[in-house]
C-alpha cells in the first residue's frame, strides 16, 4: 500500500534519539572521529612545537579530519538507511504505523548528534587555537559550518539510499566530494563545493545557507521516494530558492575576485 | 460486536495468476486457523489483512476501519500485530534494541513504559535471557520467537501470524500455543499454518483456502467430519484410494471413496484437510 501516513513529533523524536545513539556508535562515525582526532592532535602538536605555526597554515590538518568525519557520517547514515533493503524487512515494517518517510526525517534528526559533536569538537579546536595563535578571520560561523556540512552530507546519504539503494554508491560519492577539493588554485565558482571554507564570517554565513538549502533539497527528495505530497514539493522549492540566493550572493556580490575568499 | 476482519469479494492477481478469487470472509473473534497448500493464497490473504498489500478488487474493513484511507490505516496499524512468513531482522541490533525499535515505529514513545513493554513481550516468548545478544548470534527458532515478540507489542487487537510455528521445535511450538492462548485482552488471531495440530490445539475456527477460494469455513471438528466415511484401513494398498500410506503397524490407511465392506475409521483433521485440498486442487487443475 502506498505510504501516506503521519507521525507525531514524539515518534520522530524517539526514533531520532534511537538512531542517533546507533549512529554515534557506528563503525563509520567512530573512524571519522578517530581521523578528526588525529588531525586535531597533529595541529595541537605543531602549535606546541613550532614557534612559527599559524592558524592559516597549520589548521588544515584538523580541518581535513573534520571534513572526513562529515564524509564518514554520510556513509554511516546511508548504511543505516539501507537497513530494510539489506535485511529484507520492508514488508514487516510496512504494517507499522510509522512509515518510511517518517523514518527518513528521524534519521536526519539522528544525524544532528554527530553534527553537534563535530561542531563542539571543532569549536574546542578553534578555542584552543585562539589561546595560542592569532586567528583573525575565525568566527563562530566557521565553527557552525562543520555541523551544517555533516547534516548536508547526511541528507545526501538519505536521498541516495532512497533512490539508488546500493551500499557502494555512498562511499564513492562521499570520497568523490572529498577528492575534488579545488586545492591551492581556487576560483570563485569553487564556492559551490560544499566543503569550501569561506574566509570572512559574512561569506561563511551564506555558505551555510547554501548547505542548509542543499540539506532541505536532499531530504525532500528522499521523502518524496515514499511520500509524494505537496509538503515535499514546497520543501524542494524552498531549498532550491535558498541555494539559488546563497550562490548568487556568494559568487556575484560577496566574492567577486577569484581566489580571494576561499580557504 | 464489530467484525475485526471483513473481506467482501476480495480479489488479488499476480499477472495471470489469481491468488485470491472473490473472497468473502468475516472474522469477529477468537483464533482462526488458515490452512491450505502452497500457492493457495494464504500469504496473500495474510498480507492484505496486515495492510501491507492492497487488493485489486473488493472491499476490506479491518477493526471497523477502511485501510484504503491513510488516517484509518494508521489507526489499524497501531492496533495490529503482524508476523510475516519470512521475517527479516537487523542483525547488528541486539534482541532488545530490535523490539525497542519496532515499539517506537508502533508509536510507543514514552521511553520507560516502552522499555517495560519490550521486556514484557520478550518474557512472553522466553527471550529475556537473550535480550543483550546480537540478533545475528541467536538461533533460527529464537528469531521466530523474536518475530512473534515484536508482533505482540502493545497488546494488539488483531494478530496476523503467517506460519508462526515453522522451524520451531516441539517444545517451542507448545510454548507458542501457550502464549497465544493466554494473550491478554483476547485479541482476534489469524494464523496461517501447515500444521494441522496447531489448528486443533488453538483454533475455534478453520478456513481452508485452495486455489484462491475458500473451500471450508467452520470448526476444526466440523472439518474432520467432512471426511467421515472416507477413511479406511486395510492390510493391502487399495488402488481406489486418493491417498494412502503404510502405518507403523503395517496396515494401510486410505482416503477416498471406500470399497464395500472396508474397515472405516474415525477421520482426523489431517485426513479431512488432505481430502479437501487434494480434491480441490484436482478441480482447479481440471
Amino acid at each position: 500500500m502506498s505510504a501516506r501516513t503521519s507521525a507525531s513529533p514524539q515518534v520522530i523524536g524517539a526514533l531520532a534519539r534511537f538512531d542517533g545513539r546507533k549512529l554515534a556508535t557506528s563503525g563509520w562515525v567512530l573512524v571519522g572521529l578517530g581521523i578528526a582526532a588525529l588531525g586535531t592532535a597533529a595541529f595541537v602538536s605543531v602549535v606546541f612545537t613550532d614557534a612559527s605555526a599559524t592558524w592559516e597554515d597549520d589548521v588544515w590538518t584538523a580541518h581535513v579530519g573534520f571534513m572526513l568525519l562529515a564524509v564518514f557520517t554520510m556513509v554511516a547514515v546511508n548504511w543505516a538507511a539501507l537497513r530494510d533493503h539489506r535485511e529484507h524487512t520492508t514488508e514487516q515494517y510496512e504494517s507499522l504505523p510509522a512509515d518510511r518517510a517518517t523514518r527518513i526525517v528521524a534519521m536526519l534528526g539522528a544525524a544532528a548528534l554527530p553534527a553537534l559533536g563535530s561542531t563542539l569538537l571543532f569549536g574546542a579546536v578553534a578555542w584552543f587555537a585562539s589561546t595560542q595563535l592569532a586567528v583573525p578571520a575565525l568566527t563562530i560561523v566557521h565553527v557552525l559550518h562543520n555541523g551544517a556540512l555533516v547534516l548536508m552530507l547526511s541528507s545526501l546519504g538519505l536521498a541516495l539510499a532512497a533512490w539508488i539503494p546500493n551500499p557502494f554508491l555512498a562511499p564513492v560519492a562521499a570520497f568523490a566530494f572529498y577528492l575534488i577539493h579545488p586545492g591551492e588554485s581556487v576560483a570563485t565558482w569553487h564556492a559551490i563545493w560544499p566543503m569550501a571554507t569561506l574566509l570572512s564570517g559574512g561569506l561563511a554565513i551564506w555558505h551555510i545557507a547554501y548547505l542548509v538549502g542543499l540539506t532541505v533539497i536532499f531530504a525532500a527528495l528522499a521523502q518524496a521516494r515514499w511520500r509524494a505530497r505537496g509538503s515535499q514539493a514546497i520543501a524542494l522549492l524552498a531549498g532550491s530558492a535558498i541555494v539559488a540566493v546563497a550562490l548568487t550572493v556568494i559568487i556575484s556580490r560577496v566574492c567577486p575576485t577569484a581566489g580571494s575568499c576561499l580557504l | 460486536m464489530t467484525n475485526t476482519i471483513e473481506f467482501e469479494a476480495v480479489e488479488k492477481h499476480y499477472g495471470t495468476l489469481r491468488a485470491l478469487d472473490r473472497i468473502d470472509l468475516t472474522i469477529s473473534g477468537g483464533v482462526t486457523g488458515l490452512l491450505g497448500p502452497n500457492g493457495a493464497g494464504k500469504t496473500t490473504l495474510m498480507r492484505i489483512a496486515a495492510t501491507v498489500l492492497a487488493p485489486d478488487a473488493g472491499k476490506i474493513r479491518l477493526l471497523g476501519r477502511d485501510p484504503e484511507l491513510a488516517d484509518e490505516r494508521v489507526e489499524i496499524r497501531r492496533r495490529l500485530g503482524y508476523m510475516p512468513q519470512e521475517p527479516g531482522f537487523y542483525r547488528n541490533f541486539t534482541v532488545f534494541e530490535l523490539v525497542d525499535y519496532v515499539a517506537i515505529l508502533k508509536h510507543l514513545t514514552d521511553r520507560k513504559s516502552r522499555h517495560d513493554e519490550v521486556r514484557r513481550v520478550l518474557g512472553l516468548v522466553d527471550l529475556t535471557g537473550a535480550s543483550h545478544q546480537k540478533v545475528r548470534a541467536i538461533s533460527g527458532g529464537m528469531r521466530r520467537r523474536l518475530a512473534l515478540a515484536q508482533a505482540l507489542l502493545g497488546d494488539p487487537e488483531l494478530l496476523v501470524l503467517d506460519e508462526p510455528t515453522a522451524g520451531l521445535d516441539p517444545e517451542q511450538r507448545l510454548r507458542f500455543r501457550e502464549v497465544v492462548s493466554q494473550l491478554p485482552g483476547r485479541p482476534v488471531v489469524l494464523i496461517s499454518t501447515h500444521q494441522t495440530e496447531d489448528v486443533v490445539a488453538l483454533c475455534e475456527r478453520t478456513i481452508v483456502l485452495v486455489g484462491g477460494k475458500v473451500r471450508f469455513d467452520g470448526t476444526p471438528s466440523a472439518l474432520a467430519t467432512t471426511a467421515s466415511g472416507r477413511v479406511w484401513t486395510a492390510a493391502e494398498q487399495d488402488s481406489l484410494a486418493i491417498l494412502s500410506w503404510r502405518m507403523g503397524d503395517g496396515r494401510f490407511r486410505h482416503m477416498g471413496d471406500p470399497p464395500t465392506g472396508a474397515m472405516q475409521v474415525e477421520p482426523t483433521i489431517d485426513d479431512a484437510y488432505l481430502l479437501l485440498a487434494g480434491r480441490s486442487e484436482a478441480e482447479v487443475g481440471s
